[in-house]
Formats: structure tokens, sequence, C-alpha cells
């Protein structure tokens, strides 16, 4: 891949930063009580995003720090999170180059599948640490997470596409 | 040949990040050792949980400023009505604490601790819907530590676990991880309340099949454990039921505090006052009240 099709490393961190903290604002807002637990797991959907169209720069370790991050401002246990985010970056990494290529339907279905396997490894392990109980309810944010993807999509473009002309 | 030297990459960084992770997940739940740096990051991350609450601080002010005047109007009336009649209960409040210290000297019984009350504005609830915590926008610099008891003007909202400098977190009564003791106002019956993660649910374990609660049953807090000053209401039994071949009751309680509703809450600090101290304080109050207005 010739480098210049390339975002350069610094508007790249810009876009990271940029839908992170969006993702973040999206995790704390208030909600109505019959979207609560539908709400998508915005986090999990932006670094998927990432380490599928930056697979060579967003790797595991992004996906850890963003975790970290996340564990100090939510006060979790430290290492949950971060290693959920580094095993979706990989997973979605190594299967990039296939991903690409899907339509939007079996993209959704893969994401769907990643993201749950996502979501039951840290609430498994969480489990281990914290004592955390996988409730029925702690699935319903997947539906939610799979609906809103081709439009997280979308708009995560449309960021990168911004910040590369910039 | 660099496409494999990639993937060799991707792997290394993927282990490395493995081991990493169980070392901090070892660690964290069994030592305290990273408490510290966590304390240090989230001052340093504290301009981004700001930012990332600014949306919802701008919604709540357009909802304030955009009531409409009846609305208002009928609000003032209702907090003017609420006004005069809690004056009138602490008039007689007054006479019964007396009374009730003159007693306490007959029967040469300690005077009950006073409690001090810091007023503390919410800055965000429901950082997680698996983990209940609401944080607060008073910290070290206020005065605030581990362990201290939070209140709403209705009951027990939950008690303080990590103060960082200029707020502190504190776990509601409703998080699946916290239990508190409390006992049935009726008869003193002792027992303790579980949090499920629900914000209207309790789960009260632990009662045996012959024990004396029923439903609408005020618990209180116990002040078992030291942690919590007793007598403050805590839930509503909302559901008793008794099923053979199981050595327990199952009891469901729902909490008496705004947990979802309330921008302000009360921390309390437990402290023996010196008439003195006490003058300060008033003063000290009625500086605030200026200030407020």
């Amino acid at each position: 891949m010739p480098s210049s099709s390339r975002p350069s490393s610094g508007s790249l961190f810009i876009g990271v930063s940029i839908s992170v903290f969006v993702a973040l604002v999206l995790t704390v807002v208030q909600l109505p009580s019959w979207l609560f637990y539908y709400w998508p797991d915005w986090i999990a959907i932006v670094v998927a995003y990432w380490a599928l169209v930056a697979p060579k720069r967003i790797g595991p370790y992004v996906g850890f720090i963003i975790g970290t991050l996340l564990e100090v401002l939510f006060v979790r246990k430290f290492g949950v999170m971060g290693f959920g985010l580094a095993t979706l970056a990989f997973i979605v990494n190594s299967t990039s180059q296939q991903l690409r290529v899907l339509s939007i339907w079996q993209q959704m279905i893969s994401m769907g599948v990643f993201i749950g396997f996502f979501k039951l490894l840290t609430g498994w392990l969480s489990g281990m640490v914290a004592g955390f109980t996988i409730a029925t309810e702690y699935w319903y944010s997947l539906l939610g997470s799979v609906v809103i993807w081709p439009f997280a999509f979308i708009l995560l473009e449309e960021l990168r596409r911004a910040v590369r002309i910039r | 040949m660099a496409n494999s030297f990639r993937k060799n990459f991707a792997w290394s960084q993927y282990v490395s990040v493995f081991i990493v992770s169980v070392a901090m997940m070892l660690v964290d739940s069994r030592t305290s050792w990273l408490d510290g740096p966590r304390n240090i990051l989230s001052v340093v991350l504290s301009p981004i949980q700001g930012l990332a609450s600014v949306p919802a601080t701008v919604g709540r002010y357009f909802t304030s400023t955009l009531t409409a005047e009846p609305d208002l109007q009928i609000a003032y009336d209702n907090l003017r009505n609420e006004y005069f009649k809690l004056k009138s209960e602490s008039l007689l409040l007054r006479t019964l604490e007396e009374e009730n210290q003159d007693l306490r000297a007959l029967l040469a019984a300690s005077d009950r601790l006073k409690e001090k009350i810091t007023l503390a504005e919410l800055m965000d609830v429901n950082l997680d819907r698996n983990n209940h915590r609401v944080s607060v926008g008073r910290g070290i610099r206020d005065g605030v530590y581990v362990g201290q008891a939070v209140i709403d003007d209705k009951g027990v909202i939950g008690q303080v676990t990590e103060v960082m400098p200029l707020s502190s977190i504190i776990v509601p009564i409703t998080d699946p991880g916290h239990a508190f003791p409390v006992q049935v106002e009726r008869n003193g019956l002792r027992t303790v309340v579980h949090g499920t993660g629900s914000v209207s649910l309790l789960r009260v374990p632990f009662l045996n099949q012959n024990s004396d609660i029923l439903v609408g049953d005020v618990l209180i807090s116990s002040g078992m454990g030291g942690r919590f000053p007793n007598g403050y209401p805590v839930a509503v039994v909302t559901d008793v039921k008794v099923i053979e071949d199981e050595a327990f009751i199952r009891v469901t309680a729902e909490p008496i505090a705004k947990l979802d509703r309330s921008n302000h809450v009360l921390l309390l600090s437990r402290q023996a006052q010196t008439q003195g101290e006490k003058r300060v304080e008033q003063l000290i109050s009625e500086d605030d009240s200026h200030a407020i207005k």
C-alpha cells in the first residue's frame, strides 16, 4: 500500500481521540429507562472501527490504552477493559482484509460476533476480579451495538475523511 | 514476507498486552498498590470527565431555564408549603431534642453524636450500568473521607468509597456489590440489604422463615459496623415471599432515597461537637446561606 493513501499519524491520533471522546460522552449520557439496556457499547464500536480501517496502526496496544483510560474514568478494576479492547482490536485487525470486502449486513453480523465475544470476555473477567455476575440484560446492548454499527461506520468514515483532508 | 512479519508483530503486541493485563488484574484485585497511580491518573483525566459531562449539564440548564411559569409557580407553592411545615416541625424537634438529652443524662448514657453535614452537588450518575457509581463535587479539599455516609432529604443514598482532590465517588446502596446493615423500624430486627443493580430493588437475604417482617415495614440504618449513624430511613419492604423447603425467605425492598432523581446530596461526618464548635458552625452556615442568596 502506498504511504500517501494512509493518514499521517498526527491526524490519525486526532481522529481516534475525537471519536473516543464522543464515545465517552455517549456512554455517560443520561438515558430514559426503555433505552438504558439497549444503549450500544460505543467504545467497543469505535475501537473496532479504527482497528478495521487502520489495522497497521491501531492494534492491541491502542485498545489497551483506551481500556485503561476507561478503567480510570469509570473506577473499575484495572486490566479487564484494557485486555478486552486489546482482544477486540486484535481480532478485527487479523480479519480486517476479509471484513472490508463484506457487505454492510455481513459486516454487522461479524461485528455482533466480535463485540459479543468482547462482552463475554470482559463480563467473565470482571466476574473473577470484581464479583460481577452477567445478567440477561447485559446482552441487550449487543443488539443496540449491531443495529447502530452501519450508522456509526458512515459517521466515522466522514470523520476520517475530514481529519485526513486537514 | 512483510505480511508474516506484520502478523508476528501483532501477535507479540497481543501477548505483551495479555501479560500486562493479567498482572494488573491480579495486583488490583488482591492489593491496593494501584490506587495511587489511579488517583494521579484520575486527576490528570478530570478535564475529560468534565468535558464529557458538558452536554448533560447544558441539557439540564435548558430544561431548567425553559420551564413554563405555571410550573414554576406550582413548584414554588409546594416548596413554600413544605418550608412552613418543616419549620413548625423543627420547633417541636428542638424541645424534643432537649428532652432527649435530659433523659439520656438521667440514664447516664453517652450523648448522641452530632453529625456535621456538607451539601454536595452531583456531577455524574450511572457512570456504568453494571457498576453503580455517583460522583459529587466535593473532595479532599472539603474534608471528605472514605466511608462517609451520604443521604438525601428522604433517606440513605450510600457511602463514599473514593476521594480525589476535587471530587469523590459514592457507591449507592443499589450497587450489586454493596450490602448495608439495617434494622426493621417496627421491632428492631437486625439484617442487611443487598443492592441488585436495579435502582428500585434491594434484596434482604438471610431472614429465617419465622422472622417478623411484613410488606410496608420501614428499614432504618442500624449503625452496625460503625460506618453509618443509626436511625436514617433506608428502604421499604415491597415483597415477602415464603417458599417451603428453603432455609430463608425471599424479601425485596425499595430504597426510600430518590437515587435517580436528586441533584444534591448531604455528606454526614461523625464527630462530637462542643458548644464552641457549634457556634462556629452556626456562623459558617449563616455565611453559606448568604452566599447561596
